[in-house]
């Protein structure tokens, strides 16, 4: 029994891997319930007035997209829906903006019929956060001055729309965050002293510590991890990566649960 | 004067940032701006050492026959193609872009991915019942991770609501903010000692004065 | 025109009290009343008048202890200070802890590698290490290629991190700054080829990682009291005495906050007053 204590590790991950793989093709099928927290971010964003101008921020890279870009996919489809005009970019996270590209033309022009730069508009990726976000306070498109094809920015009309950053203009942010710069600068910078409602997208590591910015109401919702994700996608009604990969998520958790378990017992039945 | 001019840069600099942050005039003047500039500069200039330092150590490892030095050759050629390739095309050329893509984000994905295996391995070593406070850790790490998960609601319905609304939201939420106040008064007074000149350790000194 | 100046004047921000800057006068007076703190036990300690002492801290201890290790054995000692640049206080503190660890691997004659994500702190310990061999006396034992800096890049930093583990394979790795999602890859990495870890980081996310693969973690502001522990100078002890001080201001004002919360729960004053 003392030998529970030390299965070699490869053994952990061969079986681990061999479950995940088996759950794939033969999926659990187990419902998703809604939290409270999720259900009050959908309904956040969804009861934003109409014609509402809200910007979407990527702020991840290809590290965190596996839980990240179902909450952008899910968020596009949700503002899209509703009709609302789409700002998308970051600043300091190059990768973001170019790992969303093909979403965002596949479900806001192809999907919906959005038109770049009158319904929706990608600024790209600028750099440094702080000189970014205190310069789009006063000038926006000051602060842009391209989009993500390199084009000035000035010459689309839905920069008219936003033409500094203000609860008068931007109904809302959506930060999908998995480091520094994150939401919490978001936060620091933009929505504390604007009062515009600052929704986050969360990689499941830093929920945790997000959770007193929620508790405090810092934070107007919370999109938690990939489970959080998957109840998202429901509340939508969108089938996506994160719904699908919920069954892999409660067989790992079992099975993590299951190594514990049995180290435990090689443990407490070791000889002394 | 080696260490003095440092340290004086270092003062100066700081009291510029913090005229810029609190003070009114620092901010509609601006004054903070063209530090972050030279910050960016100089971070550039670093990152030209950084590469001749890869290229030495590489270029040595290739000359010695050390284990595995044709790997040290394909990071220089991916070093030094992909630099050229960008300054040729900037990044949204075609080909720097498909690289950047189809080579480099997948890589990126596949060595986050290891995390989930090892927190794997990491758990079934690390949670055992060793005393009462591992045992306590232990329970919080077996709830937290089926509550996360819908097989948590498939054993108990009200599992996934413990979790957060609990665990997560009372319990760790206050452990979490006594830990961050802790770390940000510490931040604060670790960047103090610097501005007062009374931590020398980043300009090579003994650490005090 | 006057009517574009004064919707101008109306759209800046107004000054607060004239001077500051609008939600920026606490934040100010926090980092007047700590600087007094420290000041106040700083001169304490230079005038050699009593300073408290700071509690034992396993983790720290184990540093002399780990480069022992090393020594013993004759395999290098390994320092990972985290993946962001030097502006941020985790990278700060863990110079302080690269400029003792470098002084100890130079006066044992033990091989010290230190392994950076950030060009900037790449220079910034090439030359702390550099001078503490110089200081110790040992200039020629100092080798610049031990100094590497990897990839700026997190994920292909953390693959040649696991490399030089694999080929160098030393006896002790010390992981101090500000880590995220690579700090398990390398906790466990370290774990596997058996090394004595000692990781430090204040990124709360990341704590549990390294409380679960390390043999010793330091949590949160532990870090931040590393250099002057280490250093054990009465002048460093008195700046983390002076962080203890501030937090018993904040004890305080969350035991106000509390109260008014439970007492006068539609209250915002306490909110207000210190949002100023």
């Amino acid at each position: 029994m003392e030998r529970l204590m030390k299965i070699d590790r490869r053994i952990l991950y061969l079986v681990a891997v061999v479950v995940l793989v088996l759950v794939l093709f033969f999926p659990l099928g187990l419902p998703v319930k809604v939290s409270d927290l999720t259900q009050k971010t959908y309904n956040g964003i969804q009861n934003l007035p109409d014609g509402s101008l809200v910007i979407i921020s990527p702020m991840y890279d290809a590290g965190s997209q596996g839980e990240l870009m179902p909450m952008f996919v899910a968020m596009l489809y949700q503002c899209a829906e509703r009709h609302y005009k789409i700002v998308i970019g970051n600043a300091q996270w190059a990768m973001g903006p170019q790992l969303c590209h093909p979403y965002v033309e596949k479900i806001l022009k192809e999907q919906y019929g959005y038109q770049y730069g009158v319904d929706y508009i990608e600024f790209g990726s600028k750099p440094q956060f702080t000189v970014w976000a205190n310069s789009a306070l006063s000038d926006f498109p000051g602060a842009c001055l391209t989009d993500y094809n390199n084009q000035p920015i000035n010459q689309f009309p839905i920069i008219k729309s936003i033409p500094k950053i203000s609860k008068e203009y931007v109904a809302a942010t959506l930060v999908l965050d998995c480091g520094t710069p994150g939401a919490r600068d978001w936060l620091a910078y933009v929505n504390q002293g604007t009062g515009i409602p600052l929704y986050v997208g969360e990689i499941q590591m830093s929920v945790p510590e997000m959770m007193p910015y929620v508790a405090s109401g810092q934070y107007a919702g919370m999109i938690a991890g990939s489970r959080g994700a998957a109840e998202y996608e429901s509340l939508i009604g969108h089938t996506g990566k994160a719904l699908k990969s919920q069954d892999v998520m409660s067989v790992i958790a079992l099975l993590v649960a299951l190594y514990i378990v049995l180290g435990n017992i090689g443990y407490l039945t070791r000889k002394k | 004067m080696r260490k003095e001019g440092p340290m004086i840069l270092t003062v100066l600099s700081a009291l510029v940032v913090l005229f810029n942050n609190y003070f009114f005039l620092g901010q509609k003047w601006g004054l903070a701006d063209p530090l972050n500039n030279w910050f960016q500069l100089s971070w550039g200039i670093a990152l030209a050492l950084g590469f001749i330092n890869l290229t030495s150590i590489h270029w040595k490892y290739v000359q010695r026959r050390r284990e595995g030095w044709f790997y040290s050759i394909v990071i220089m050629v991916c070093m030094y193609g992909y630099l050229i390739l960008g300054l040729e095309q900037t990044h949204n050329g075609p080909q720097f872009d498909w690289i950047y893509q189809n080579i480099f984000t997948p890589l990126m994905s596949t060595i986050f991915a290891l995390v989930a295996f090892f927190i794997t391995s990491a758990a079934y070593r690390a949670f055992r019942v060793r005393t009462k406070e591992a045992t306590v850790l232990l329970l919080c790490a077996l709830f937290v991770m089926l509550g996360r998960a819908p097989i948590g609601d498939a054993i108990w319905g009200g599992w996934s609501k413990f979790v957060s609304n609990w665990l997560m939201g009372v319990v760790n939420m206050a452990g979490y903010r006594g830990i961050q106040l802790g770390a940000a008064i510490g931040g604060f007074a670790t960047a103090l000692r610097i501005m007062l000149g009374l931590e020398r350790a980043h300009i090579g000194g003994t650490g005090t004065q | 025109m006057l009517m574009l100046l004064a919707q101008e004047a109306a759209e800046q921000p107004k000054p607060y009290l004239g001077v500051f800057s609008q939600g920026s006068l606490v934040d100010f007076l926090v980092v007047v009343i700590l600087g007094i703190f420290i000041w106040v036990l700083v001169s304490r300690a230079r005038t050699g008048r009593k300073i408290p002492e700071i509690k034992k801290i396993a983790g720290l201890e184990a540093i002399d202890e780990a480069i022992g290790r090393a020594t013993e054995m004759g395999r290098p000692v390994t320092f990972v200070p985290g993946i962001m640049g030097v502006d941020d206080p985790m990278t700060l503190a863990a110079f302080g802890v690269v400029s003792h660890v470098s002084r100890q691997c130079a006066r044992y004659d033990t091989r010290f590698l230190a392994l950076e994500c950030d060009p900037l702190a790449y220079a910034v310990i090439e030359e702390i290490t550099r001078q503490a061999y110089l200081e110790e006396g040992r200039p020629d034992a100092f080798n610049p290629d031990d100094i590497r800096f990897l990839s700026g890049e997190q994920f292909a930093y953390t693959g040649a991190v696991i490399d030089i583990f694999e080929h160098e394979r030393p006896a002790a790795n010390i992981m101090f700054g500000h880590f995220y999602a690579e700090a398990m890859i390398l906790a466990e990495t370290g774990s596997f080829q058996g090394m004595i870890q000692i990781g430090g980081t204040a990124e709360t996310a990341q704590l549990p990682f390294f409380v679960a693969a390390c043999d010793f973690a330091l949590i949160g502001e532990e870090i931040y009291a590393a250099s002057a522990y280490l250093s054990k100078e009465p002048v460093l002890y008195g700046t983390v005495v002076g962080q203890d001080w501030m937090k018993a201001i904040i004890w305080v004002l969350i035991l106000a906050g509390s109260i008014v919360a439970t007492v006068a729960p539609k209250s915002t004053f306490l909110a207000d007053l210190l949002a100023k």
